[in-house]
């Protein structure tokens, strides 16, 4: 039950993680391609939307595979 | 507005800053346990923001010309949680838990209150 509760908990965190990132990069290309000009400002952006969604994963990672 | 390599190098050289608290800790405090977990997860979080940094500044290129880009290397930042997992149940007379889990999301930390405190206003952006 360990092993299927971390594969739970690691799987869900991810998905949520590939979900936000997505949209993070997704919204940085149409940017960026729009407006070149605004490339560092919104690398800048798109660094730190995805800092603060790929923080609870990599939790989730940790206490999964201790549980486990 | 500083260009996106200077916002990197800002939060590296917090970062800096913050580890070398935690190697002051680890010297002089009876918490040696604790700060040396920080310390290690800090590293491992570094190596996280280098690793970020690096894909960052592939999409944004590729997007700047119009080129493909097929991974965002978010495997590589997991792996780094399981290793932090992997050195928690080896040696679990060396690391506190709390500590190298607090230390990975240091550099992550620092770049949320980065962005709270400094972060790019709108009329920085303009510019």
């Amino acid at each position: 039950m360990g092993a299927l509760a971390a594969g739970i908990a690691v799987g869900l965190a991810a998905l949520g993680a590939g979900i936000g990132n997505a949209l993070i990069v997704r919204g940085t290309i149409e940017g960026v391609s729009r407006q070149p000009e605004l490339k560092n400002t919104l690398q800048t952006l798109m660094f730190m939307g995805i800092g603060l969604v790929e923080a609870l994963p990599i939790i989730a990672v940790v206490i999964a595979f201790i549980v486990m | 507005m500083k260009s996106f390599g200077a916002h990197i190098k800002r939060y590296v050289q917090l970062t800096f800053y913050v580890f070398i608290f935690y190697l002051l800790g680890w010297g002089f405090t009876p918490y040696s346990e604790l700060f040396f977990s920080l310390g290690v997860g800090a590293v491992i979080g570094l190596y996280n923001m280098w690793s970020m940094y690096r894909d960052v500044k592939k999409i944004g290129d590729a997007a700047e010309k119009q080129k493909q880009a097929f991974t965002f290397g978010m495997l590589p930042r997991m792996a780094t949680g399981v290793l932090a997992a992997i050195l928690i149940v080896r040696f679990p007379e060396y690391f506190h838990i709390a500590g190298l889990v607090a230390g990975i999301m240091t550099p992550y930390i620092i770049i949320l209150l980065h962005s709270l405190l400094k972060g790019t206003s709108s009329k920085d952006s303009m510019q």
